[in-house]
């Protein structure tokens, strides 16, 4: 729970990250489709026993027919063995933490449809979970106390006109809020409850809010009553980025705060209390690269930071009894592991061989064992521990043996050059499964969004289904990837679009040196970031033969108007002016495809969710009636969903069918 | 199916209420409105004894408006029901031997099933529900024989199972930017009216766009026909007609923009509605022979935008209605068009059903009375009012109201109407409120209107010009406003300003100026535009030319009033757009701005209101953005459609003290 999620990034959409499946039936000889994919099972937030003994972790499998992921818990030996199933018939299952002795997991769910996330506890001597709380805004991201007797959580506030508003009196206004929005932002407060269902307590009011979305990343000193957690100035989900760390002592109320203003993600305190690890934007915004910085707990000075791993941080958490750091980072085109002394120095990567470390772990606080999603390139992710930094991980689970087993998968590889300003840049190149060496074959270019994320080599549902259907797929690590490190993400500021989209015809530039690409027959497709480095290089090149453009940021004006990250996100990229300015306006326009669209000849596909919020439609419908109108090819899929990609089964695998139709149609 | 930016201001006219009572002085309150009882669609019996019309009340309680179709005698006034105990009765229309009467209605019990057509025999018994609908008729009428019934509804969608399994992409077109489905055609189906099964005439990827008529024969019905379910291409609708035997479809003669046809006593000839050839927001009666040919313009003197065409006794003359200067009103032509205005006195309306004696029957409200049902016998001086729901709302004091006409500076007369503070006293000097109608294809009228008389009970005058592109001076003065869509009727307002500041009544220090949909586009024009509005309320406004072309529903709209091309492929008129677009401006606003959209209006696009106040709000002045949360371009519900009106009165009492 450490992640940061980046808001614009891939992870709520990219094929990387999703979830794989159990296998479905056997099949050597049939070849890989998407439909395939539909028993993978997804595993995630592996919780270790404090003692180290077994794993908690959250799986769900998809259903087709009720079109929803059902997840439950899960418990696994660390010493191997089959799973066992916690969870009956619960929906929303998430977030399970053992209770510090180590006899109870408390989780969050949902108790009937419709209904907000409540808190429950399962005693591990058996017996039905106990709701905890009935809290009428939910529970969002929650604590255990260090004495196990209860709780610390977040609850959204009810509007203060609640009643009216069931009544239909419910106009409303807005500042911050994006677009769609239909009900005024509430702040999320701190509550606190027994580990019995009694004394639930709201201990804030007032407008400051824990983080709207995402962890609030609570964290307890041992003394059991200081707590510190992130805080944003009030319930607009835009202002996360304003996020800073709260000291509050939960007996007389009071909140200090060391490092009250100063912009971070995420705080954990060390197991003795004297120091604090935070995760904080190296360059004042959330945005761009964060580090790890290392800071006495009662006066925020620094004591170290984790700068020298020089990677956007994912999870981080204190290791080894508390002498050393454990962060997980994108590199290259992996997502590794570094250790750092908690005194500084030199980052250590940590050998894992060829399991590439997830961004989603836990630390057993009695044996220092490390459970984490592991990935590696020819199956989808599994339960790993690592008993010991410097041993070998374990795969513990063993979710998706069959399927991973039943297809041969397209090989996978890392392709590097140099970018016109002479960065070392490079990206995932994956293979046809049945590639035959010296033959030539169509290629697509899948770029990620963010543009702050990665591509990596690991398993991918849609970078295998496209290689099955005998493309080769180029995923491009752009500038402004958080793969490289700080220099090469922040090359991106001042470029958002026109930089990252000559590193990519430069990437493609190097894929074409192998000779084994058709270049008669190459298309470019990208969702968000991606879609956005879509619209913009069919506004600049006629290589392509047909694109794909995805939820794609076609107008940073209107994506500053109108998008839930509004108008700073924009302005971190764009730097320096207002898109409310006229030089402003010209500077938005200069880096946004819209500018370029009447110049598009390339056949192009758009598809965008109705009801997304990050990357508003809106933008999409001016890029379809701007191609339309010049006579280009171009059609318009819209999936009748909230989000910034479908997170449902059918949904999800609907957009890649129609990603890859489009190329099916055009370049075979 | 003229398209226009609603004229929502007019339409605020909310509804009325009950019995009378003794007058009070008391100016009105927004409480008092909900007693309004919303008298509509009155239709005469074909022996002009009867006239059915549509009563609809608020439900406060519940949020919504309850309808019901009561019957009122013509000679006697007396009322009594025709629905009872259904919630949302509504379209009443006597058979041709004035028998029976069908009406849409949603079965008892169940709100969420489809509207279906019933008809009710005025022999005695219970209405029959005679279709089984998914989705409700859309349109629906009568044979010449009383024996079948016509009715339009939307198809299924032809991916219904993939929907059903949750496999619901869908290909965009010409639609506006918040649909989640993509638009299914309306198809044509007859039944028998004594019931029984219903038989499906027409099918395919286009689409029965309503003005279902059925030929004198009975053997072919008459309809508007679109080319594709997609609302943006409004104007591509044509006349077809059908063979119910054969079900083949033939263009039917008629020129672009032509309404529902209407059949001549003796069959001979038919009239409708069609484009002005002068001006596409103007529309324009013509008749002509049965089967379409020797068509004639028959409103060449009257030039006015009209509502429809009835043939007369005799088919010597044409009933038609139509805005003129600030007033609705009825007119007869004579075959060769020459106009005799029906004397309405101070009663407006320019819309009327005709018996076959000639008596009429219509809708009317005055300055101070909201609408009440009347009728008028063939030749008779006056009409006589038959209802009198809205006594207690009329007997408020209300502020006066008389139309101002100037001089604008390409030489049109423009007018609008300039109300009087209620209990106003004569020679002192009051705050003023610009309330700018919508369309613009619309008028303001001295009519009562609602939100008038709440500003004008609060003590300020409200001033509601007609702009150029009004349509109550005729074609020319309709088509002034093209291409200039803003700033032509941005400059009539201000010199319609100015010639009601010249009356030496207006406290200049305290103007606020508002409106909705192509008024809130005004509104944010005249605030970018000039510093001396104390405050402002821009609702649903048109701030940017290229995303609401970009974005609405009525994509035909900047085809019509701006030009043919795309802004897209053409640099110069994605120029004149910007020039045209208050957004292009918004850095210049000095002035306190409520903006208020509900959250899903596909007409004027939502995302227009968040680029107009995150420009405001850059530049420092105080702004505030009220979403309403629902879809559509006005709240029609009663809860939040007067929560907009508390709003916009509320927001001038804090502004302008």
């Amino acid at each position: 729970m450490r992640r940061f999620v980046h808001p614009f990034g891939p992870a709520t959409w990219a094929g990387v990250a999703i979830a794989i499946c159990s296998l479905a039936s056997r099949a050597d000889a049939e070849s890989f489709a998407l439909e395939s994919a539909r028993g993978v099972v997804t595993v995630r937030q592996p919780a270790i026993a404090p003692d180290g003994s077994r794993i908690a972790y959250v799986r769900s499998r998809q259903d087709f027919k009720t079109n929803v992921s059902h997840a439950e818990l899960a418990l696994i030996d660390v010493t191997g063995g089959m799973p066992r199933t916690l969870t009956r018939e619960r929906d929303g299952v998430s977030g399970p933490r053992w209770a510090p002795a180590g006899d109870r997991i408390a989780f969050t769910a949902i108790p009937a449809k419709g209904k907000p996330p409540q808190l429950y506890v399962l005693r591990m001597d058996g017996g039905d979970a106990q709701k905890i709380t009935s809290v009428p805004g939910g529970v969002g991201d929650f604590a255990w106390r260090p004495d196990g007797s209860g709780f610390v959580f977040g609850s959204l506030d009810e509007r203060p006109d609640a009643k009216a508003a069931e009544k239909h009196n419910d106009v409303f206004e807005v500042t911050d809020e994006h677009f769609l929005t239909r009900e005024p932002s509430m702040p999320v407060q701190l509550w606190t409850v027994d580990a019995d269902g009694n004394g639930a307590k709201k201990l804030t009011s007032g407008k400051a809010s824990l983080p709207r979305e995402g962890s609030a990343s609570m964290t307890f000193a041992p003394d059991g009553t200081t707590l510190a957690y992130m805080q944003q100035p009030d319930g607009v989900f835009a202002h996360f980025t304003k996020s800073s760390v709260v000291v509050r002592n939960l007996t007389t109320g009071a909140e200090s705060s060391p490092l009250a203003g100063k912009p971070a993600s995420v705080v954990v305190y060390s197991p003795d209390g004297t120091l604090m690890a935070v995760q904080e934007p190296r360059h004042g915004s959330v945005y761009l690269q964060s580090d790890v910085v290392v800071r006495d707990a009662a006066t925020g000075a620094v004591k170290a930071d984790a700068k020298s791993v020089d990677r956007n941080v994912h999870w981080f958490a204190f290791a080894d009894g508390g002498k050393s750091l454990a962060i997980a980072t994108p590199d290259g085109v992996r997502n590794v592991l570094w250790t750092i002394p908690v005194t500084g120095g030199a980052a250590r990567k940590v050998d894992l061989g060829d399991v590439d470390f997830g961004p989603d772990a836990s630390v057993s606080a009695k044996t220092g064992a490390i459970a984490f999603v592991g990935q590696s390139p020819s199956r989808p992710p599994e339960i790993y521990v690592l008993p010991q930094i410097g041993k070998p991980p374990v795969r513990l689970s063993d979710e998706n043996a069959t399927f991973a087993k039943a297809y041969t998968w397209g090989k996978s590889e890392r392709i590097d050059w140099k970018t016109d300003d002479g960065m070392d840049a490079c990206g995932v190149l994956t293979y046809p499964p049945d590639y035959v060496a010296r033959k030539q074959y169509p290629l697509v270019l899948v770029i990620h969004g963010g543009p702050v994320s990665t591509s990596t080599q690991n398993w991918s549902l849609q970078a295998q289904a496209m290689a099955a259907h005998g493309f080769l797929v180029f995923q491009p690590n752009y500038r402004g990837s958080d793969d490289m490190g700080d220099a090469y993400l922040q090359a991106i500021v001042g470029h958002v679009t026109s930089g990252p989209a000559r590193d990519n015809m430069l990437g493609l530039a190097a894929v074409e040196k192998l000779g084994i690409v058709d270049q008669k027959r190459m298309g470019v497709s990208g969702w968000s970031g991606g879609g956005l480095q879509t619209s913009w290089i069919v506004g600049h090149t006629n290589v392509f033969k047909a694109a794909v453009s995805g939820a794609a940021v076609n107008d940073w004006y209107e994506q500053a108007v109108l998008a839930d990250i509004n108008e700073e996100f924009a302005q971190t990229f764009i730097p320096g002016v207002s898109p409310f300015t006229p030089s402003g306006r010209a500077a938005y326009r200069a880096e946004s495809p819209i500018t370029f669209a009447n110049d598009v000849v390339t056949p192009t596909l758009i598809l965008s969710d109705t009801g997304d919020q990050r990357v508003p439609i809106t933008q999409s419908y001016a890029f379809y009636h701007a191609l339309k109108a010049r006579g280009t090819h171009v059609e318009f899929e819209a999936w009748p969903r909230a989000g910034h990609f479908p997170t449902d089964p059918v949904g999800r695998e609907s957009v890649y069918r129609a990603w890859m139709g489009w190329f099916d149609r055009w370049l075979k | 199916m003229r398209r226009t930016l609603a004229a929502l201001v007019a339409v605020l006219a909310l509804a009325l209420a009950a019995n009378a009572a003794a007058p009070v002085t008391r100016p009105l309150a927004l409480s008092d409105l909900r007693g309004l009882v919303n008298v509509g669609d009155a239709q005469i019996a074909p022996d002009g004894k009867t006239v059915a019309v549509t009563l609809r009340r608020a439900d406060y309680e519940k949020d919504t408006t309850r309808s019901e179709i009561v019957l009122v005698d013509v000679a006697s006034g007396a009322v009594r029901p025709l629905t009872r105990d259904r919630d949302d009765a509504s379209r009443p229309r006597w058979s041709p031997d004035g028998s029976r009467i069908a009406f849409v209605a949603t079965p008892n019990g169940d709100e969420k099933a489809a509207q279906q057509v019933y008809v009710v025999s005025l022999g005695g018994g219970d209405a029959q529900r005679l279709t089984e609908t998914k989705k409700g008729p859309s349109d629906f009428a009568w044979s010449p024989n009383d024996r079948e019934i016509a009715y339009t509804t939307p198809d299924e969608a032809p991916n219904a199972k993939a929907i059903e399994a949750h496999d619901d992409g869908f290909m965009v077109g010409e639609n506006a930017w918040n649909v989640r489905a993509e638009p299914v055609p309306n198809h044509l189906w007859t039944i028998p009216a004594n019931g029984g099964i219903a038989k499906r005439i027409t099918s395919g990827t286009w689409s029965v766009e309503g003005g279902l008529t059925f030929a004198p024969d009975g053997r072919s019905v008459l309809f508007g026909r679109a080319p594709d379910a997609f609302t943006g291409r409004y104007r591509l609708r044509t006349l077809a007609r059908v063979d119910l035997g054969s079900r083949v479809v033939r263009p039917f003669v008629a020129p672009r923009g032509a309404g529902r046809v209407v059949f001549s006593h003796d069959g001979k000839h038919i009239a409708y509605t069609m484009e002005d050839p002068a001006s596409a927001s103007q529309n324009d009666l013509a008749i002509a022979n049965a089967d379409g040919s020797h068509a004639r313009i028959l409103t060449a003197k009257l030039d006015r935008n009209v509502r429809f065409g009835a043939f007369g006794p005799g088919d010597t003359s044409v009933l038609t209605g139509a805005p003129t200067e600030t007033h609705n009103r009825l007119f007869k032509l004579a075959l060769d068009g020459a106009v005799t205005p029906v004397p309405l006195g101070d009663v407006e309306s320019s819309s009327a059903t005709m018996a076959q004696n000639g008596t009429i029957a219509f809708v009317g409200a005055t300055h101070t009375h909201p609408g009440e049902l009347f009728v008028m016998a063939a030749n008779a001086k006056a009409p006589r009012r038959l209802t009198n729901y809205n006594a207690p709302v009329a007997n408020h004091a209300m502020g006066a109201a008389r139309t101002i006409a100037w001089k604008d500076a390409d030489g049109y007369t423009v007018d609008g109407v300039l109300t009087e503070p209620a209990n106003y006293r004569k020679g002192t000097k009051a705050p003023l409120v610009l309330v700018i109608h919508g369309g613009p294809t619309a008028t303001s009228t001295v009519a009562f209107s609602s939100l008038t008389q709440l500003m004008a009970a609060r003590g300020w005058f409200v001033f509601e010009p007609n702009y150029r592109g009004s349509d109550n001076m005729g074609a020319k003065f309709a088509q002034a406003t093209i291409p200039r869509i803003t700033s032509a009727p941005g400059e009539d307002c201000m010199s319609g300003l100015a010639a009601v500041l010249k009356l030496g009544v207006i406290d200049e220090t305290r103007i606020g100026v508002s409106g909705w949909s192509e008024g809130g586009l005004m509104t944010s024009w005249l605030i970018t535009h000039d510093t001396r509005w104390k405050s402002a309320m821009s609702g649903a406004a048109v701030n940017d030319w290229l995303g609401y072309a970009t974005l609405t529903d009525a994509r035909d709209f900047t085809n019509v009033f701006i030009s043919e091309k795309s802004p897209w492929t053409d640099p110069k008129l994605r120029a004149f757009y910007e020039a045209e677009s208050p957004l292009t401006y918004a850095s210049r606003v000095k002035t306190r701005t409520l903006i208020m959209t509900d959250a899903g209006d596909q007409r004027v696009p939502e995302p227009l209101a968040y680029e107009f106040y995150h420009e405001i709000r850059a530049v420092g002045t105080p702004v505030e953005l009220a979403i309403i949360p629902v879809n559509g371009h006005f709240p029609t519900d009663p809860i939040r459609s007067e929560e907009v009106s508390r709003r916009w009165v509320e927001w001038f009492a804090k502004t302008l003290p």
